[in-house]
């Protein structure tokens, strides 16, 4: 409405009865943005890719992720190991094909558990503001005033370490972000009119929440999936390069790259794959949650 | 005021402000450049008020933005020259046009909320104009910000000038606009719907302020509203802008008694009275073209009660149908149309 | 246009007050009033308009009055209940009875929602019905305001302003209130757009005898379609009466400074007007100045306005006045000095104090 810039395109005939060129639906309108971010389609590609090779591991690879052939211990890439061995003789392509899954379902948890903890509570707060409103933000701010890595290792001392455990502990470090988030964003729309006009009309507020909250919120919400999936990644790989989270002989590409530093300097190449898997993941999902920040959202006029 | 103050006491006819000849604009949109302002022509010259009236959408904020320079980057001007004392605006280099904004041409705009800068002070605010543009030391531009409070009537303006925009009310945010705007003395203030967020009573005040300081600083006031009564009230002259064309232009007064255009005497028609009470509203049928599908001939014949065949045909220019008044219907002579009473 | 004697009116709110707690200077909470001992009543099929400028309170009234906000003192009725009391779930069923059409339409539609969905929601509020029940009412009510039944599956953003709010309306319409606040309902819209609304208001009230709270800065409009007016002024009404005798006999200067304030569309007659240009702003409602409120700003203050608050007294034209030149002020052949009208308004008479016309307050 600052828009100084309004034409008349805003207002068709009242009674006109022809269909606007324009998309129809919120989906529609999203394609339509998100197909002229280049970078956001190629990291979507790379991504899907991801996931390919993730599912089809077992066909992809060359060789079983924990044979050990100790006759070609740190073997350099060559026909037989195309990316190389590592210190116990293990085909490094093979391994990153299936730690691939690993790394991509710690994600999964972990994004799964910070939104399952930050959800309600984030809207709530930010719809019904007050007491509940303090209370809430009291305990997220307690979570993130740890530096998140100790909490994450603490946690995991108290749960055990594994990588199941050692995901719910980022995703509980995580949840008071996502919680933030969507307290701010339930805050600015609870203000809108509409939510108003839902009172005046006797809804009760959990439907006001479910029903025009909720929906309102999950441009943003889409956007920190993605950036939080590339951290929770990472997470990961710190929390298994200190061997807390996947537990020997299963492998993520954050335990590859753990076991592996100590040789980097013999076989650079064990820590150079997963370590530029692991990289081009989380640009991959950082610069997709940009591109998507991009083309989510109101039109703008 | 500034250098070449003109010595023309007793002559009337004086080289205009600014001049606005065959302008167009377009905008790049999905389905290529639609045109949102068609062939505008107009002059202001010193202390005179020219009102720009239309709906949302008319094409009255474009053409300001076109003379400030400030259009968006997916804007283009296929043709047309704007003379800003004599200096011409289309196509000129930013320098030149950073140059004039601010010290010969100012701006003020719809909302005051958000046209200042809630980190600095109203004093920093008004003093950077005049050290950009007069190279003032700190000291004259703390100075010049409380004259130019002052002079926009703002009380206490020694102590106000260390004030921040959040300690103003919306009426006195629109001055300090003002006084940012004039800190410079330009010869020309564009006032885009500048009381349109304001009360009734504020809105008399600030026109009032608006007259003083055009007569004190001989303003060319480019004055663009929908308010048909803000236009009687501050405007010696009026153009009525519809779908990026202007319509109708005139004198005010004869233009609300004598409008030579049907859409013109609709705007009249559709004002809610004060002073009587109306039996029913008069509304225009239907609602303006979107810049792509203008209809053929004049644009505004879907929705003339007048309208004959000859108005699809061809697209009516702006023509003069008595010294000082232009319109752009065909059938003017053959219509009497209705102005205001008495 | 009513008849308050025959029984209860349907809405009537007595000395609404809302105070709200804001933090002042040195982080200090002080109390604003926002609206203080407000009282009208209004019928189904009636309108009354509620002017002032912003911060004067109309706003915040017509959300007390439906409790979109909590009023702080004084007592709603609705036909006879008091809805101030009722438990939460109460109000919300009880509410359906008043709506609401908000001055944004840009913002009054949920953006991820079809009009369908927003219609579908409202119609549930207030009646169990089916699937394609649910549709139908729908779609009887996008013909109602008179838009197509082809745009029920379409997003706000594809509408205008003018189009959204008549499918705010509809959407106020679908709980078959009988009441509806309408706060700047039209003031962002373009005059034509506003005048079609408004028609589109008058058409309905005529149709199912709506009555209408009509909140508006713009006196014009409030002049066409109310019955009658009330005049706020720092969270108090000034005045209230009978529109015609609001507009052709203001009591209360600041009524009359409104007026004055608002331009004609006519150059000649504008320009010729004798205007009084009211001085100053709107005091700081945190800290109201003493007495009369608009003392500050008066261009008759005199002894009485500093230490006393006016009453709200009848006037023999049947309006009521909260202001001292008409309890204390000069007498002159046994009536108070009168504020002159804003000009002369050619030679129509002063209602006569045996008019009979609808009071509303106390």
């Amino acid at each position: 409405m600052t828009s100084h810039l309004e034409t008349a395109h805003d207002s068709a005939t009242p009674e006109s009865g022809e269909t606007p060129e324009v998309p129809r639906t919120p989906w529609s309108r999203f394609r339509r943005r998100f197909r002229t971010q280049r970078v956001g389609l190629i990291s979507l590609g790379y991504l899907i890719f991801v996931v390919g090779i993730a599912v089809l591991a077992p066909l992809l690879a060359t060789d079983s992720p924990n044979a050990q052939d100790l006759r070609a211990v740190l073997a350099s890439p060559s026909g037989e190991h195309w990316l190389g061995t590592d210190d116990v003789g293990r085909d490094v392509f093979s391994r990153l094909l299936y730690a691939s899954r690993t790394s991509l379902l710690a994600a999964l948890l972990a994004v799964a558990v910070a939104l399952g903890l930050g959800l309600v509570p984030g809207l709530v707060a930010g719809y019904a503001r007050g007491r509940i409103d303090g209370i809430v933000m009291r305990i997220a701010d307690a979570l993130m005033a740890f530096p998140p890595l100790i909490l994450a290792v603490a946690l995991v001392g108290v749960l055990g370490p594994g990588l199941t455990n050692a995901m719910i502990a980022v995703g509980i470090v995580f949840s008071p972000r996502f919680l933030r988030i969507l307290r701010g964003a339930a805050m600015s729309i609870r203000e809108e009119t509409y939510i108003e006009a839902a009172r005046g009309l006797g809804c009760s507020s959990v439907s006001i929440i479910g029903r025009h909250v909720l929906p309102n919120v999950l441009s943003p919400l889409i956007v920190q999936i993605s950036f939080a999936a590339g951290t929770a990644m990472l997470a990961e790989a710190s929390l298994s390069f200190l061997g807390l989270g996947v537990q020997p002989p299963d492998a993520s590409w954050g335990a590859m790259l753990g076991r592996s530093y100590r040789f980097y300097d013999r076989a650079p190449w064990v820590v150079l794959f997963p370590g530029i898997a692991i990289a081009l993941t989380v640009l991959a999902f950082n610069l997709l949650g940009d591109a998507l920040r991009d083309s989510l959202g109101r039109e703008e006029r | 005021m500034t250098a070449s103050e003109p010595t023309l006491a007793g002559a009337d006819r004086r080289s205009p402000v600014l001049s606005i000849e065959n302008l167009t604009v377009e905008l790049a949109g999905e389905h290529g450049h639609v045109r949102v302002l068609d062939d505008v022509n107009f002059e202001i010259g010193a202390r005179e008020t020219l009102g720009l009236v239309g709906e949302s959408g008319s094409g009255k904020t474009i053409t300001a933005l076109s003379v400030m320079g400030l259009l968006p980057k997916s804007a283009r001007i296929p043709s047309g020259s704007i003379e800003m004392e004599g200096e011409q605006i289309v196509g000129c280099p930013l320098s030149d046009l950073q140059r004039l904004r601010g010290s010969r041409m100012a701006m003020v705009f719809q909302e005051p909320m958000t046209s200042l800068n809630p980190a600095f002070t109203v004093g920093d605010q008004i003093g950077e104009t005049v050290r950009r543009h007069r190279g003032a030391s700190r000291r004259a531009a703390r100075a010049r910000a409380v004259e130019m409070l002052d002079l926009v009537g703002i009380p206490n303006a020694a102590r106000r000038v260390r004030s921040y925009p959040h300690e103003f009310s919306g009426g006195m945010r629109q001055r300090v606009m003002m006084a940012i705007a004039l800190a410079c003395e330009p010869a020309l203030l564009i006032a885009d719907e500048p009381t349109t967020a304001l009360d009734v009573t504020i809105q008399a005040q600030l026109l009032d302020l608006l007259r003083d300081l055009q007569d004190q600083l001989d303003l060319a006031l480019l004055f663009i509203t929908h308010d048909l009564g803000v236009v009687a009230d501050i405007c010696d002259r009026v153009m009525v802008m519809y779908a990026g064309q202007v319509i109708e232009g005139a004198d005010a007064e004869t233009l609300f008694e004598h409008p030579e255009h049907p859409y013109t005497e609709g705007l009249l028609r559709a004002m809610p009275h004060i002073e009587t009470r109306s039996g029913e509203l008069f509304s225009i049928p239907g609602s303006p073209p979107a810049p792509l599908d203008r209809p053929p001939g004049c644009a505004f014949n879907p929705r003339c009660g007048y309208a004959e065949p000859t108005c699809t045909a061809d697209a009516p220019p702006l023509r003069s149908i008595e010294p000082n008044h232009t319109t752009r219907c065909l059938l003017a002579e053959k219509l009497r149309l209705q102005g205001v009473q008495e | 246009m009513t008849n308050p004697r025959e029984s209860e009116p349907f809405l009537q709110v007595s000395d609404l007050s809302v105070t709200f707690r804001v933090t002042g200077s040195g982080f200090r909470r002080v109390p604003l009033h926002a609206v203080s001992d407000v009282s009208f009543t209004l019928q189904p099929g009636e309108t009354l308009g509620l002017v002032g400028e912003s911060g004067s309170g109309k706003s915040t009234t017509g959300r007390a009055v439906l409790r979109l906000i909590e009023p702080t003192h004084g007592s709603v009725r609705l036909r006879g209940e008091e809805l101030t009391e009722m438990s939460r779930k109460e109000l919300r069923r009880k509410r359906q009875a008043m709506q609401m059409v908000f001055q944004d339409p840009y913002s009054s539609l949920d953006p991820s929602m079809t009009i369908a969905d927003s219609l579908a929601e409202a119609i549930k509020q207030h009646e169990d019905l089916g699937r394609t029940d649910v549709r139908e009412r729908a779609s009887e009510l996008l013909d109602e305001v008179g838009l197509g039944r082809h745009h029920l599956d379409r997003y706000p953003y594809e509408f205008s302003g003018g189009q959204r709010q008549r499918i705010a309306i509809a959407r106020a319409l679908a709980v078959r209130p009988e009441l509806i606040v309408c706060d700047e309902a039209v003031s962002a819209l373009d005059v034509s757009t506003q005048n079609q609304i408004i028609k589109l208001l008058e058409r309905l009230q005529d149709q199912e005898g709506v009555g209408y709270l009509f909140i508006a800065h713009d006196l014009a409009v409030v002049r066409h379609i109310s019955d009658r007016v009330a005049v706020m002024y720092l969270g108090r009404v000034v005045e209230q009466g009978p529109v015609e005798q609001i507009f052709e006999r203001p009591m209360h200067p600041y009524t009359n400074v409104l007026l004055s304030a608002h331009p004609i569309a006519n150059p000649a007659r504008q320009r010729g007007r004798e205007r009084t240009v009211l001085r100053g702003e709107l005091p700081d409602p945190t800290a109201p100045p003493s007495g009369c409120a608009f003392r500050t700003r008066c261009p008759h203050e005199f002894e009485p306005c500093a230490t006393e608050l006016p009453d709200l007294v009848e006037m023999p034209n049947g309006s009521f006045v909260r202001c001292h030149l008409h309890d204390q002020g000069p007498v002159l052949g046994g009536s108070t000095v009168r504020v002159l009208p804003p000009e002369s308004r050619g030679d129509r008479r002063a209602a006569t104090s045996d008019e009979t016309v609808s009071t509303d307050a106390e």
